[in-house]
């Protein structure tokens, strides 16, 4: 059968689905050779992967978890310093006086049930405000949800908002710090800790097979896919690596939904909805990002304790308005190509371009995955939820709360089957009439599987930059 | 939080001789109340949910990020032309081609404007930033301005006091409306309507068919869950047929002889052809079709009365 280019090689609808397997009238085209993995994968599909972008910039960023269930954990720390706000403004407010303020829930309290504050007696109060100080005299906890606090003024001034009148108001900020003015012979204090909370997530099972029959197998085909091979299985099992790593990249960045699963399957919380919820968004006008807009970034990862290096995952649309805006602004001096854990060529070579503002390094990457014409060959025009969209990730390490294990913020989680050999992530086989595992019919399978899911650590420290159409 | 709309409010007063775009222009605001915008999209509930360790019980859903900014320049369609609006704080219109255009102007507006946020999905402005307000109910991310052009992001909504109690109101009157029917409903097409809904009409143990008092109660349930859905089907009428179809296929009524392209009643008498339709549910929804057709009307006329009477 002559070769026949039907459609572009990356033009939409892409591969053909075989349920059946591979057959010669299929293969006159196609070559492929022996399965290959992780180490081969890198070198020879570059970076438009993240996934193995992030497995060159640190193996450590993938860990392997053994657990009893497909249930893994990790513990974080509240925030350690308390808030409250007031709950309804206090009016008549004179120099010198004492207040009672009542506290708003639920933001000045810990649990649902309102009945946990960070207020101790004889804590000093600032007034966010004026900055005005006080001391808590008395905290009346009769009612949920509407804890009473005493304050006296640790100046000669009014316990008020801002720096006139007679009143203090709903929604003022009280800040929370130790005695400040304990006095001779003082006592015990009370005790302030921070919440601790558990984050559960679970690996979702990925498989992809290739099935090819004998004389397909056989077929010599007019073009070198590789390594001078022009046989059976190079192509089909090289699409397979490549779908198998867009699919544990899309697992781990976009999950996979099990709550109306029909026979009982577990999928994972994606990276993104995890952030979504948790992280913060920091929205700008499509094609017409500011300098303005990358200040809101930095506010909230200031805000948020964020590290001073971040990776910008962004489709095309969005590095094309960063590059028009940024790279055109500060042609010299504040670009860098940062290390982003390598040198710099190696940088470069993995698609990351750096740029430092407001004590950050943002490392950019162009992130196929956002772009449905970059991986599928097609323009959406029913909308398209990852449109001028951008994902900052936290770099370095961080610390678990429970047991100080250091792990990056976003990482991604593989499970291992004791029987499959240590340091696997993603598990091969093959079996057929040719290979090791014989089998009746004359064709040869080739099989992966991943157990896999995200964990993300500090998702407040994250943020999506996205692009609002007008 | 306040009504977004206040009796102040053009919005609220009748007069067809008004444009949308004149009666928004005239809002009003409170300058004593606070007015509460809401983002449009919620969090999915996790599929495991955030463990409070020393209780170990589950923190409660958080509905919403607990931060995203408000963007301050919005395309709209504004008297059917596109327009674009922007707010400054201090600047006396929201239209751009209205607003000052000397570059150090603008630059001492940019710089004096306030960065804004939805808070854990909330954002809150004083009555007395009219511009402010007047920007957020008509920008194109409300998703509720007449104004929005369709490809506009949908961001967040007004919380409006009234609109909610409006909508807490008729949801109610759904919810009673459907527990009327369910409790009136006839036998016949309470047992109809259950088997469509999922309802068990026959005991899984013995296959004997459910007394209505032991059906009843779970149909009230029904429409105490699932209000709406409940009667939107209460009322279609096709679903009755199709059920009956279903019955009379199952029973024998209806007959497709072995190797024959029509469907028939039992004692030979032709109903349609089907050519070209392999499989029963096929048939079936070919009846069904055919039912609704002013050809079929004999048809149906025979189906209700095996199972009316």
């Amino acid at each position: 059968m002559p070769s026949a280019i039907v459609r572009g090689a990356t033009g939409q609808p892409g591969p053909i689905a075989y349920p059946s397997g591979l057959t010669t009238g299929i293969f006159n085209d196609l070559n492929f050779v022996i399965p290959d993995y992780i180490p081969g994968l890198i070198s020879k599909y570059g970076n438009s992967s993240y996934m193995l972008a992030a497995e060159i910039l640190g193996s450590s960023v993938i860990e392997q978890a053994n657990t009893t269930t497909n249930t893994y954990s990790h513990f974080e720390k509240g925030r350690i310093y308390g808030s409250g706000l007031v709950k309804t403004a206090v009016t008549g407010v004179t120099s010198g006086a004492d207040v009672q303020v009542a506290l708003k829930s639920p933001e000045s309290y810990n649990n649902s049930a309102f009945t946990q504050s960070p207020f101790l007696l004889n804590q000093t109060i600032k007034i966010r405000s004026n900055g005005r100080k006080a001391k808590v005299t008395a905290i009346d906890r009769t009612t949920a949800g509407n804890f009473l606090v005493t304050l006296h003024p640790l100046g000669n001034y009014a316990l008020i908002t801002g720096t006139t009148g007679t009143t203090l108001n709903a929604n003022e900020g009280l800040e929370t710090f130790g005695n400040q003015l304990a006095g001779e012979s003082s006592d015990s204090q009370g005790t302030q800790q921070p919440k601790l909370y558990r984050y559960d997530n679970t690996a979702t099972v990925a498989r992809a097979s290739v099935k090819a029959s004998d004389l397909s197998s056989m077929n010599k085909t007019q073009i070198d896919f590789g390594n001078g091979n022009n046989y059976l299985p190079y192509l089909a099992v090289k699409t397979m690596n490549i779908q198998m790593l867009t699919s544990i990249e899309d697992i781990v960045m976009e999950g996979v939904p099990y709550s109306n699963a029909t026979n009982g399957e577990i999928g994972t919380t994606g990276a993104l909805v995890d952030i979504g919820a948790r992280g913060s968004e920091v929205d700008y006008i499509t094609n017409s990002f500011a300098v303005g807009d990358f200040q809101n970034v930095t506010n909230v990862l200031d805000a948020n304790g964020g590290p001073r290096e971040y990776h910008g995952l962004q489709d095309l649309g969005q590095r094309q308005d960063i590059n028009d805006l940024l790279f055109g602004i500060y042609r010299n001096g504040a670009i860098s190509y940062a290390s982003v854990g390598m040198s710099q060529e190696a940088a470069v070579s993995y698609g990351f371009r750096g740029f430092s503002t407001d004590t950050f390094d943002f490392h950019f990457h162009r992130y196929k995955g956002f772009t449905a014409p970059a991986v599928f060959g097609y323009v959406p025009t029913q909308g398209d939820y990852r449109a001028n969209f951008g994902l900052f990730v936290p770099q370095g390490m961080t610390q678990d709360a429970k047991d100080d294990t250091t792990r990056p913020y976003l990482q991604f989680v593989y499970q291992q089957n004791p029987d499959i050999p240590a340091g696997m992530r993603i598990y091969s086989w093959e079996l057929g009439y040719t290979k090791g595992t014989k089998t009746t019919e004359a064709s040869n399978k080739y099989e992966q599987i991943a157990y896999v899911g995200s964990r993300v650590t500090a998702a407040e420290q994250f943020v999506i930059l996205r692009g609002l159409n007008s | 939080m306040a009504d977004a709309l206040t009796t102040e409010a053009p919005l609220k007063k009748k007069g067809a001789e008004k444009s949308n775009e004149d009666r928004y222009l005239e809002m009003q605001f409170d300058t004593y109340k606070k007015y509460v915008f809401q983002l449009a999209e919620e969090n999915p509930e996790r599929e495991l949910p955030v463990i409070d360790v020393a209780s170990r019980r589950p923190l409660p859903h958080k509905k919403f990020k607990p931060y995203q900014n408000v963007v301050f320049t919005s395309q709209i369609i504004w008297k059917g032309q596109r327009r674009v609006i922007r707010y400054y704080d201090g600047c006396s219109s929201i239209f751009v081609d209205e607003q000052p255009k000397e570059k150090e102007t603008i630059d001492q507006f940019i710089a004096q404007t306030k960065r804004r946020q939805f808070l854990d999905g909330k954002l809150v402005v004083e009555g007395n930033e009219r511009m402010l307000l007047l920007y957020l109910y008509i920008c194109g991310w409300n998703a509720e301005s007449p104004f929005r052009t369709k490809s506009a992001n949908m961001i967040f909504v007004a919380m409006d006091g009234l609109k909610i109690a409006t909508k807490e109101s008729e949801k109610l009157d759904e919810t009673e409306k459907a527990l009327k029917f369910a409790k009136e409903a006839s036998e016949q097409k309470m047992r109809i309507h259950a088997e469509y809904l999922g309802i068990p009409v026959k005991d899984e143990d013995s296959d004997n068919d459910l007394t209505e008092e032991e059906i009843r109660p779970i149909y009230r349930k029904e429409a105490l869950r699932n209000s709406a859905e409940f009667i939107r089907s209460y009322g279609d009428k096709s679903i009755e047929v199709k059920i009956y179809i279903q019955k009379a296929v199952q029973t024998g009524q209806i007959i497709r002889p072995k190797g024959s392209n029509k469907v028939a009643w039992k004692n030979g008498n032709e109903i349609l052809d089907v050519s070209g339709v392999a499989s029963m549910s096929g048939v079936e929804e070919k009846l069904l079709e055919f039912s609704q057709l002013p050809e079929g009307e004999e048809f149906l006329i025979q189906l209700k009365a095996i199972y009316s009477e």
